[in-house]
């Protein structure tokens, strides 16, 4: 049985659904991938190049664990989520220099050009839409801003693509269900991947929107991909 | 005098409790450089109803443009598009 909201009930859904699911979050994360989600968003900053002069937009921040990293590097960050019980888990976490907003990822409250850098974690399958998303994100890019973006993808390799297909369909959804007590949210986060395009078409989508120099690197076995770019 | 547990414990406790929680994500002043109105851009008045530290803990944005309200709230500034507000 699918686990997805219809299109017009999507906005309201997820985010009902992640402020439901917003503690232990964190904790839950770092079990499900063995710690290495962190790994990854360190790598994706580093490669980004991200440092003191930047001021940085971690969209969909979730309780932060992008902005702590970026913030780490020495840029100035601000974090954006529409679940409220999102953020106030981040302010918890007492990250010193980083700004929490609350906003729509369709409608940044963000003057244009004013961050150097942008990064996302495991969001854009979140997004009603993603194409509406990367213009927004460029608007409020400076030209020359580089954004970084990371997700789940598909193995290409067969072998692994099974196995991932039983973790991430059967095992996610378990042991999501078990510690979080809400099944709905990981059944709903794994079959979520299907919001996901293609490879050559968010390529085409990050161009059409105003972006350039595009380049992925696939960890995992090709199960994440962690995605760099920069605003023309 | 400094406090600490081996001393007064007592007073100690009182003493944190008495204390307004501060959280070091509270919204700065210098935020307002960079936020705009998710509706119109245009840009947006701070008034601040209760400040900790410099940071401003409740209070509201309001758009001079569009005349839109936005709550400041715990410190997060709730800049939803008021039809995506509970």
């Amino acid at each position: 049985m699918s686990a997805l909201p219809k299109p017009e009930e999507k906005a309201r859904e997820v985010r009902q659904m992640f402020d439901r699911i917003a503690p232990g979050y964190d904790r839950l994360n770092r079990v499900m991938t063995g710690r290495m989600d962190q790994r990854w968003r360190r790598d994706l900053v580093r490669r980004m190049g991200i440092g003191p002069v930047d001021r940085v937009l971690d969209l969909a921040c979730g309780t932060g664990d992008f902005a702590e990293i970026a913030r780490e590097a020495g840029a100035s960050v601000v974090g954006l989520d529409f679940a409220r019980q999102m953020l106030l888990g981040a302010l918890r976490r007492r990250i010193d220099g980083v700004a929490f907003v609350q906003g729509d990822a369709l409608h940044l409250p963000f003057a244009d050009g004013s961050m150097t850098a942008a990064v996302s974690g495991f969001a854009l399958r979140n997004f009603v839409a993603i194409p509406p998303v990367l213009a927004e994100l460029a608007r409020v890019l400076a030209p020359g801003g580089r954004i970084g973006l990371l997700e789940v993808d598909r193995p290409r390799n067969t072998l692994v693509r099974a196995g991932h297909g039983v973790y991430f369909n059967h095992a996610v959804p378990f042991v999501g269900g078990l510690l979080s007590r809400d099944r709905s949210a990981y059944r709903y986060l794994p079959q979520s991947a299907i919001y996901l395009p293609g490879e050559r078409e968010f390529v085409e989508m990050l161009v059409a929107n105003g972006f350039h120099r595009v380049q992925k690197r696939s960890p995992m076995f090709g199960a994440i991909q962690s995605v760099t770019a920069v605003r023309r | 005098m400094a406090l600490t547990f081996g001393q007064h414990p007592a007073r100690f406790k009182l003493d944190v409790r008495s204390r307004p929680r501060m959280y070091d994500g509270a919204m700065r002043h210098d935020l307002m450089e960079i936020l705009v109105c998710p509706m119109c851009r245009a840009e947006l008045t701070l008034t601040a109803d209760r400040e900790e530290d410099g940071e401003v803990v409740e209070g509201k944005l309001v758009c001079s443009g569009c005349r839109e309200t936005y709550p400041i709230e715990d410190g997060i500034p709730n800049l939803l598009p008021p039809d995506m507000r509970d």
